[in-house]
């Protein structure tokens, strides 16, 4: 067990639990808000896959998401309410499919990949980029960001179910 | 020992992060704030911070250390056990949140002292036993309570609203 193990562990259960999340949703319901300040799925998935292009740049692989798609997520970004400009929740969805995919290949081939120094440029500040000084303490940080994420879409998921039945 | 020491820091940030959301998400909430339901199927925050609690103690049976929580509150927040309504017998979130800020320094401790090997085979008779070796079993136990921790800030929120008070 390395830390490539520890990753790849937690990293498959977070995108079991994010699929199984928005299983079936549409993109009008991963709109739905609950009471208060938190955000919607669409504001997490784009969340969740901005900071995943944060992993794949430091690990020497090319992002997927444009600048401007990168700006709607970022941390401290706004809540996206109906109405508000963002990114197609199904594409989206598909980006969180093939980061995981990429990322999970790399662990996977590069067995000393995390002992070396993060590729992306402080500039780049995507996700963790730039304010990690190792690879491994990027992706810690990155990994436990987004199961917390994505422990806040289960009362969301919840929600949309209360709804369909309105 | 170098991988050792990797995998200490790499759990040991997973678990501040954790209880820096967990703590963030219980400040200023009282026992009736605890017991608030979301729409559908969702959990109080009450039954969260049991459940994180219950597992918290896992971790440190793992490691030979005592558990906090005693059988019949293992049976309350336990997998599977019901949901915990405002009229329910619970924990008061007081006990809750001293059982996860004392797992939590106990378990940091550990990680940190350094030294500790993640491919000993986890022990046999725990409540759950999610991995052959430690390390294993540490991963899926650290992802568990974050996820279960993200389920706190919506719950905050609901909180916050009937005080009439916004996010922080």
């Amino acid at each position: 067990m390395n830390q490539n193990d520890i990753f790849i562990t937690i990293l498959r259960r977070n995108q079991e639990s994010l699929l199984s999340a928005i299983e079936g949703l549409t993109h009008s319901e991963m709109l739905l808000q609950l009471p208060g300040e938190g955000n919607c799925i669409n504001w997490i998935l784009g969340h969740i896959a901005s900071y995943r292009d944060g992993m794949l740049v430091d690990s020497g692989l090319s992002q997927y998401m444009k600048a401007d798609e990168i700006e709607i997520y970022a941390g401290g970004s706004e809540p996206i309410r109906p109405g508000d400009a963002c990114v197609d929740s199904t594409r989206l969805s598909e980006l969180i499919v093939v980061s995981f995919k990429d990322l999970i290949d790399w662990m996977q081939h590069h067995s000393n990949g995390l002992s070396q120094n993060p590729a992306g440029n402080i500039k780049d500040n995507i996700g963790y980029s730039g304010v990690c000084s190792t690879l491994t303490e990027h992706y810690a940080q990155n990994i436990g960001h987004e199961s917390i994420h994505i422990g806040e879409l289960n009362p969301l998921h919840e929600l949309v179910f209360e709804a369909r039945k309105e | 020992m170098v991988n050792t020491i990797e995998l200490s820091r790499i759990f040991g940030l997973i678990l501040a992060r954790n209880q820096s959301a967990i703590e963030a998400s219980y400040d200023g909430m009282e026992q009736s704030d605890s017991l608030l339901q979301l729409p559908g199927r969702s959990n109080c925050m009450n039954w969260i911070l049991g459940h994180i609690a219950v597992y918290r103690d896992v971790m440190l049976l793992s490691i030979g250390k005592k558990p906090y929580l005693g059988k019949r509150e293992r049976t309350l927040y336990g997998y599977g056990s019901d949901p915990i309504y405002e009229d329910g017998t619970c924990v008061d979130i007081r006990r809750l949140t001293e059982v996860l800020y004392g797992g939590h320094a106990m378990l940091s401790k550990w990680l940190s002292a350094g030294g500790n090997d993640f491919n000993v085979e986890t022990p046999g008779g725990l409540y759950v036993r999610k991995g052959d070796t430690i390390g294993e079993h540490f991963a899926h136990l650290f992802a568990h309570e974050a996820t279960h921790a993200g389920e706190l800030g919506s719950l905050r929120e609901v909180a916050l609203v009937r005080m009439g008070k916004g996010w922080k």
